[in-house]
């Protein structure tokens, strides 16, 4: 499956191969552009991870999870370990990542103690160990689900405005995402009514189901690009859904 | 393209994100429109233009549009029909289909107890406006489908009327006072 680089940003073929499986495979620029996909999902919840709950520095957080990309990602190749038949992919990288954090703030923690080290470590930067030898699976998990539902709605509108459907992103956001996001009033039937001129109730509803309908897609679509196998997507969702719920 | 949310996902309540995802695909079209919406969705189906809905019911288009023309209908609403002195037998077998299909098929959305108005006012307003029977439906389960719709605060003025004048009717016919014409065969 050829990659189409003019597709708009977060709009992908529904027949593309799985980003994991192709990240994973030899060297290429489709590897290459499959990795970057991967990590534009994977970094912002990692680093946002260290911030929120480990309480580190944003730079900190950066340095970290640069060097775990550069050290394990890039030079290691740790993604040729994931093992679809193992378990998902998403619970492999953090892990992945939970060990390598874990072992750096050990390393952090050795130098500070070490009378060669001249260079004290702020202590703002070695968070407890506690914390990061705790379970961070629900933390991470929770950081990750966010992103995937940012990623969805950020999808969606780009195939609204990729396919001219105006309309449908406009009820979508007044109807659902901003008075769930923002706590916005529900706009009344007799408001969408007059802001998109339905002829008549059936119009109403097809339209905003088929706007539920393309979120749905979006967020499988989102999904998919994240696991090494398409038959994972549902049980990925289902992981989403409790995560969120929690 | 309006813009988005100016509240990022990423700091929204959880909770709150877990209800855009909360439907399963099968029951999507649930729980469209709140409860208190019902009257606002009533009245507009009411001032509907007919083809806009009817037009669809497999190869009705033709039928539709003779029918109104005959009656002065073209191009006028549900709620003209329901108002009309004479309305078309056809059109209320049509507005009686729309109904029934919004009620049966998985993919409407249409709130179950609006299209449960439009399929029974239609065969009320049959039964009183033109004396024909156009389902096979009992007396005894009409008599309880008017009153579950007349229960209903949302309900508005001109179905109101139809199922006040259905209740009457059918209790004319409870008493023997109206009998059975030949007209009042069942149609379907």
């Amino acid at each position: 499956m050829k990659e189409q680089d003019s597709t708009p940003r977060g709009v992908f073929p529904h027949t593309r191969w799985s980003l994991v499986a192709r990240a994973c495979a030899p060297p290429d620029q489709a590897a290459s552009h499959a990795l970057d996909e991967l990590l534009r999902v994977y970094c912002p919840v990692l680093k946002s991870h260290l911030v929120r709950h480990m309480h580190l520095t944003p730079h900190r957080a950066d340095d970290l999870v640069q060097d775990f990309v550069a050290l394990k990602i890039l030079e290691k190749n740790a993604l040729a370990s994931a093992d679809a038949t193992r378990g998902r992919f998403r619970v492999f990288l953090l892990k992945t990542f939970n060990n390598f954090v874990v072992s750096e703030i050990r390393k952090d923690r050795a130098r500070k103690r070490s009378p060669h080290n001249e260079q004290a470590v702020n202590l703002d930067d070695a968070p407890d160990l506690a914390l990061a030898d705790a379970p961070m699976h629900q933390a991470l998990d929770l950081e990750w689900a966010r992103r995937i539902m940012a990623l969805a709605i950020e999808r969606m509108k780009n195939e609204c405005a990729a396919k001219g459907r105006n309309d449908l992103w406009e009820v979508f956001s007044c109807r659902i995402l901003e008075p769930t996001l923002e706590q916005a009033p529900l706009p009344s039937y007799d408001d969408l009514v007059q802001r998109f001129g339905f002829q008549s109730p059936t119009q109403a509803s097809n339209l905003l189901i088929t706007a539920k309908r393309m979120f749905r897609r979006a967020l499988a679509d989102t999904v998919r690009d994240t696991v090494a196998d398409a038959s994972q997507v549902d049980e990925e969702i289902r992981d989403l859904k409790a995560i969120l719920a929690t | 393209m309006n813009r988005p949310p100016d509240k990022n996902p990423l700091e929204t309540d959880p909770h709150q994100l877990a209800s855009l995802i909360a439907d399963d695909d099968d029951d999507i079209g649930e729980r469209i429109w709140n409860h208190d919406e019902l009257a606002a969705i009533l009245r507009h189906q009411l001032t509907t233009p007919l083809h806009v809905d009817l037009a669809g019911l497999g190869g009705a288009a033709g039928r539709l549009k003779e029918e109104a023309a005959a009656s002065g209908l073209l191009l006028k609403s549900f709620g003209d029909l329901l108002q009309h002195p004479r309305p078309p037998l056809g059109l209320l077998k049509m507005m009686k289909d729309f109904g029934k299909a919004c009620q049966i098929s998985p993919a409407s959305a249409m709130p179950r107890e609006i299209s449960s108005v439009i399929y029974f006012t239609s065969i009320m307003a049959a039964m009183t406006k033109r004396s024909r029977r156009i389902t096979k439906l009992s007396d005894a389960d009409l008599r309880k489908a008017v009153r579950w719709a007349l229960d209903q605060p949302w309900l508005e003025d001109i179905t109101r009327t139809i199922f006040l004048d259905g209740q009457r009717f059918l209790a004319g016919v409870a008493n023997g006072n109206q009998t059975g014409s030949p007209q009042s065969k069942p149609e379907e």
